[in-house]
This record gives structure tokens, C-alpha cells and sequence, in this order.
């Protein structure tokens, strides 16, 4: 079942952050980012997640902290709220408690929002590659939420102790350190994983993100390889299969 | 000749087009690296079976179980075929059931009645039922870790189980007799019964044995709360103690669930239980279509004979003894540290300075390509049919196995 204030986070702390890597490698999407210097922060409720993106120079910069003195505020007295405009259906209150008058960066990031979705759902071949990396980065970002705020998934995920990595064998990859009391996401490959889930290349990652692979039967064709700690990686397929669920 | 397994790739390419998974359940191969274990067998006799592509192992995993007297035994498949000719899953009941029922009822201590089923997932399911019909409570203790097969109650499938399916199970440490207190005081008269495991056996980490007050301390606890005593006994059944895993431990449960090796790899399961419980079970209702078959029965009719007749407990605890001890020295030889748990006819090594698995899977997967299967992550299984000499071709393809992995990891 999808709990709000966790998809809140979802949303905020590990699909937003997309944008960096979008910004970086999406010519359209840095082009879009270069329409406006500014930074805008999403404030959920009083004591929810809180995220500051900020556009410069053409490139997104996404940070849980908060800047002195943010360009737009953006708060939404209820999770769902958040939800919503993400989600693009249902009541999308946001009250913008700063920076009314510079639309033009609501429509910016707006823009660019749009753009993300467009590239995460896209099937064309030139943005395959991005959209994988995306993927990886958002995957284990939206984990470690999970392992920190999913109140089923938090007691699972603390029995575990040690680092997962997903790599796509000929590319990117991306680690969840579950070792240092508080989960961790990181893009790049650990240094010493305790399990790792590698992929044949993209096209494969993605098909599975997107739930269309029989896992286990493509590990025994050797297209997808599960190494180390089994018992991990059981844990993190609930946390993949979890993911499916809120980001419906 | 280097082991390949081309045959069983090929054949798994098949299997994954009309089968999900390809190999579904505990036999998956995905605990392998591909290419370096077989994943279709053949043929098996003995203490070995070949692959698809006639690669030949000694095999420490005995169906994950079953195979206590070693695959194609003549006695036991004899007595199969021989009832099989007679007629199989007749539309009344054979004088098998009675004559097995009998059988059983004297050989486990604990067993003043037995009901009869096809594998121990409907065992544990049945002793669950009793225990709430017995009681007229809700709750089931189980202990965290264990298995008792992939129905709903039990937890263990990732697929479809809702809240409501485990709401009233309660987990506890095995083993930790204060948290099992804890959990009574908390649902103090809504406990219906505990199923553990005899000893802990879990995977993915060593297995442990119940200190000498464990289980009567837990006997006692029961019978303070009136709640029902189950052991799970079809991992560890027949293997320990023809009179039951209890028995061997010293506890006399009130209901004890077996299978596994009760007919050398023939379907049948038995739930039996202590008199008490008799007019609950009277009131039951447990069938399956196949749960009478009169073959698996005379099967087991001729396993139990068989393992009466050569103590078969006391030949596979030897076996697993000189396994155990040889691959401590082996591993020990090489500067390996490993920890190596459980009785000996069900052992279990794991490297002890690792907890990811990464030396074990390479070593498993060494002594796969020399002829020798073993799991890493869940505890083996010997059975009457290996010899010593398997035994010390083992430990040669093991010791290769270590220096494989002293090589990549250092230590």
C-alpha cells in the first residue's frame, strides 16, 4: 500500500535529483535549464521533506538542505498535495510562501519536469542509454527512502548490513550502502559490494525497471547476474517491487 | 575433461519460454553461476546423479532431503512398482495407510496417531489448524528464519500475502526462550500453539543446536499455557532419530510434522500427534486427491524398514562426522577459516570471515566443476549411500575448492 508521506520523499529525494543528471546530459533539458537562474525549495507540512532545486548556468542542482535564501518557496500543507502535482492529478495546493512574482522559474522547472517524464518514459534508442542511468540513480536513491521511511520496509532493510551495487555491464552503475546505521544512495559502483545485481546492458535494466523480465529465469541464462549476499538481495527485490508500486 | 553444461543451458532456454522462472522454487539455479553448476539431472544413483550433458556429482544435497538412502534404491523403488501395478490412487482407501499408520506409530515416540498428506507444507498447515482447533485460540509462535513451507501463514512467498494472512503469527528469535516468555505475557490466552524447527536451521547463515534446558524449558512454558508443542521435523526427520527428531533432544511434542525422507524421495507427508489431540484431528477435515496413494506409502512402508535395518541414522551421522572433519582440516591446511554447523548427517559450511556469501559460491562452484555438489547457502544432506570413499573424493575436489579461493580472496 502506498504511504503518502513516504511517496512525498520518493518524489523529492530520489526522483527530483534526476534533474542534475538530466540537466548534464539532455541537451534539450540543459537548454530549458538555461531559460532561468534561480532556486526553488518544496516544503512539505511543517516537519516533512523538504528540497531545494536550484537552476544555474543550465544545470539542476538538487540538495535535501536548505538555501538561505531561496528564489520560489513552494509549501504544501499536505503530503498528498505534493502528490498530486507530481502525479498530475487530483488537488495540487501549493502555497507559494516566496517569490510569487518570478513565474517564470515555476514554468522552468515545470518545463523540465515535463521533460524528465518525457525521457524516463521515452522508447527512443538515443535516449536509452540516459534514461538507464536516470533509472539506476532513481532506483537506488527511491531504496534507500524506503529503507529510512517505509515503516514495513524500514524493519526489513535494518536487518541488513553491507552494500548493494547495480551495474549494467557495460555502463553506469549505482550503490545502496545499507552498512552505516542510515541507508545511503550513491550513483557509481562500490567499492566493495556485498551483493551485485548486473545487468547484460540497458535495454535489459530497463525492461526490468519497467517490470517485463522474468528475473530469475534471465539470471539463469546468465543475462542478468546475481552475486553475494542472496539474502540482500531478496530484501532489495521487495524494496524494487515496492518502488513499482508508489511510482506507478 | 573440464565440466560444461551446454545441454542444461539450452534446455533452460526452453524451459524459460513456457515455465516462469524456468526452474521455479528451491531448485533454481540462480544461486549459481551460470555455466559453472547443472541445472537439468538425468539420471541418479546412489550418492551421485549425472546432468543433461553426463556430467557426474556427489551430491550433499539428496533432493534437499529426501534421499536418505540414496537415489534409485532398489528396495524402496521395488516396493513402489510393485504396489504401482496394483492400481494407483484408488477410490477407497488401501490397508498401506493402516499398515504405515501402525508402523509409524511405533517407531516416533511422540506419534499415537498419524494423518496422512503429500508434502510437509501440508503437514505444518495441518498441525497449525489442530492447534487452533485443539485450543480455540488464534495465534501460531513461529520462530523468525524458519521455514515451513510457501502457504500464506507461513511468510515465506514475496508474492501474494496479505496482512490479514499472517495476522496472527507471531515470530520470535529460535532459541531465545526470554522472548518466547514475552510473547506469552503479551497475548497471554490467545496462543494456540508454537511450531519451531528441533535445532535451527536456517539459510543464508550457521545453524544451531538447542542447549540441553531449551527444549524442556520450552515444554514446560506450553503446558503452563496449555498452548500446543509442534515440531517441524521434515527438514531434520529420520535423519537424527528414527523415534523423531524430539526424541533425539530430549522433548515429546504434542504434534510433529514429517516428510522429506520418509519415503526416499516419494510424496507423502505425515502429520502425527499425541493422544490428547486424537478427537481434535477426529474432527478435522484434511484430504488432497493423492493423499492416499497406496505407492508412496508402500515406498515409505519399505524406507522405514530399510533404515530400521542398517541404522541409517548412525551411518549418515559417520559420514557427515568425517565430512565435517575433513573439510575444517582441508580448509584450515589452505588458511581458511570456516564455520561448519549442525549435526553432522546435516551439515553446513560457510566461510567464517564473510557474511555476503562471495568465497562460498566460488567454492561451491569450484567443487561443482570437479564432481562434487554442494549449496551455499543452505545446510546439506547426507544419506546412507555415500561411502568413505566419496567421502574422500569430496575432499579432494574441496581442497582444490580452498586453494581457489585462498588464490582470489587471500584468506
Amino acid at each position: 500500500m502506498v504511504n503518502e508521506a513516504v511517496l512525498s520523499r520518493v518524489y523529492l529525494e530520489a526522483v527530483l535529483p534526476c534533474l542534475e543528471l538530466l540537466t548534464l546530459r539532455d541537451t534539450r533539458a540543459s537548454q530549458l535549464a538555461a531559460r532561468w537562474n534561480g532556486s526553488i525549495r518544496f516544503c512539505v507540512g511543517l516537519s516533512g521533506p523538504r528540497c531545494t532545486v536550484e537552476l544555474r548556468d543550465s544545470r539542476a542542482t538538487v540538495t535535501p538542505a536548505p538555501l538561505p535564501r531561496p528564489d520560489v518557496g513552494l509549501f504544501f500543507p499536505h503530503e498528498i498535495m505534493l502528490n498530486n502535482l507530481f502525479r498530475g492529478k487530483g488537488l495540487q495546493i501549493a502555497l507559494p510562501w516566496k517569490g510569487l512574482t518570478k513565474i517564470k522559474g515555476l514554468l522552468t522547472f515545470s518545463k523540465l519536469a515535463e521533460r524528465m517524464q518525457e525521457v524516463l518514459e521515452s522508447k527512443d534508442r538515443e535516449t536509452l542509454e540516459l534514461r538507464a542511468e536516470l533509472m539506476l540513480g532513481l532506483m537506488s536513491r527511491a531504496i534507500a527512502v524506503l529503507a529510512r521511511h517505509d515503516p514495513d520496509y524500514k524493519v526489513q532493510a535494518s536487518h541488513l548490513h553491507g552494500v548493494t551495487e547495480f551495474r549494467i555491464r557495460t555502463g553506469s552503475a549505482s550503490h545502496v550502502d545499507f552498512s552505516g546505521g542510515t541507508t545511503k544512495a550513491s550513483v557509481g559502483r562500490a567499492s566493495s559490494p556485498d551483493f551485485i545485481l548486473e545487468f547484460a546492458d540497458s535495454p535489459l535494466f530497463l525492461d526490468v525497471a519497467d517490470d517485463k523480465v522474468d528475473v530469475l529465469a534471465k539470471a539463469c541464462l546468465g543475462e542478468i547476474s546475481l552475486k553475494g549476499d542472496l539474502h540482500m538481495g531478496q530484501i532489495v527485490n521487495i524494496a524494487l517491487d515496492k518502488i513499482g508500486e508508489y511510482l506507478l | 575433461m573440464p565440466y560444461t553444461f551446454k545441454k542444461s543451458l539450452e534446455l533452460f532456454a526452453r524451459a524459460a519460454r513456457v515455465i516462469p522462472q524456468g526452474i521455479p522454487g528451491h531448485l533454481t539455479p540462480v544461486i549459481t553461476v551460470p555455466g559453472s553448476y547443472p541445472y537439468f539431472a538425468a539420471k541418479a544413483k546412489g550418492c551421485r546423479f549425472w546432468d543433461v550433458d553426463g556430467n557426474e556429482f556427489i551430491d550433499y544435497m539428496c533432493g534437499y532431503g529426501p534421499m536418505i538412502l540414496g537415489y534409485a534404491h532398489e528396495k524402496v523403488d521395488e516396493a513402489y512398482r510393485k504396489q504401482a501395478r496394483l492400481g494407483s490412487c484408488t477410490s477407497i482407501a488401501t490397508n498401506l495407510s493402516v499398515d504405515l499408520a501402525e508402523e509409524i506409530t511405533k517407531t516416533i515416540d511422540c506419534a499415537d496417531w498419524v494423518m496422512f498428506a503429500k508434502n510437509g507444507a501440508d503437514a505444518t498447515s495441518m498441525a497449525v489448524m489442530l492447534a487452533r482447533g485443539f485450543t480455540k485460540r488464534d495465534k501460531i509462535v513461529l520462530a523468525e528464519e524458519g521455514y515451513h513451507g510457501t502457504q500464506p501463514w507461513a511468510g515465506t512467498n514475496p508474492v501474494g500475502i496479505t496482512p490479514t494472512d499472517r495476522a496472527d503469527i507471531l515470530m520470535v528469535p529460535w532459541g531465545d526462550v526470554n522472548a518466547f516468555c514475552e510473547v506469552m505475557a503479551r497475548h497471554k490466552g490467545q496462543v494456540a500453539g508454537v511450531m519451531f524447527t528441533p535445532y535451527h536451521h536456517p539459510v543464508f547463515a550457521d545453524q544451531r543446536l538447542p542447549g540441553p534446558s531449551y527444549w524442556p524449558e520450552m515444554r514446560r512454558i506450553c503446558d503452563e499455557h496449555g498452548i500446543v508443542l509442534i515440531i517441524d521435523d521434515v527438514r531434520a526427520g529420520w535423519r537424527l532419530d528414527l523415534r523423531g527428531s524430539g526424541h533425539y533432544f530430549g522433548i515429546r511434542p504434542d504434534l510433529a510434522c514429517y516428510s522429506k525422507a520418509m519415503a526416499n524421495g516419494y510424496a507423502i507427508s505425515a502429520l502425527v500427534g499425541s493422544e490428547r489431540l486424537r478427537i481434535t484431528a477426529s474432527k478435522a477435515y484434511f484430504a488432497g486427491s493423492f493423499w492416499c496413494n497406496a505407492p508412496e506409502m508402500a515406498a515409505a512402508m519399505a524406507c522405514l524398514e530399510e533404515m530400521k535395518a542398517i541404522d541409517a541414522p548412525k551411518v549418515v551421522k559417520e559420514l557427515g562426522e568425517t565430512l565435517m572433519k575433513g573439510l575444517g582440516e582441508r580448509a584450515a591446511a589452505h588458511g581458511l577459516k570456516v564455520s561448519i554447523t549442525g549435526p553432522p548427517a546435516i551439515p553446513f559450511m560457510k566461510f567464517a570471515n564473510e557474511t555476503n556469501f562471495m568465497r562460498s559460491q566460488l567454492f561451491c562452484g569450484e567443487c561443482a566443476s570437479r564432481g562434487v555438489f554442494f549449496h551455499p547457502h543452505h545446510n546439506w544432506f547426507l544419506s546412507t549411500a555415500h561411502t568413505p570413499q566419496d567421502i574422500a573424493q569430496t575432499l579432494d575436489a574441496a581442497d582444490e575448492g580452498f586453494r581457489v579461493v585462498k588464490e582470489k580472496f587471500g584468506g
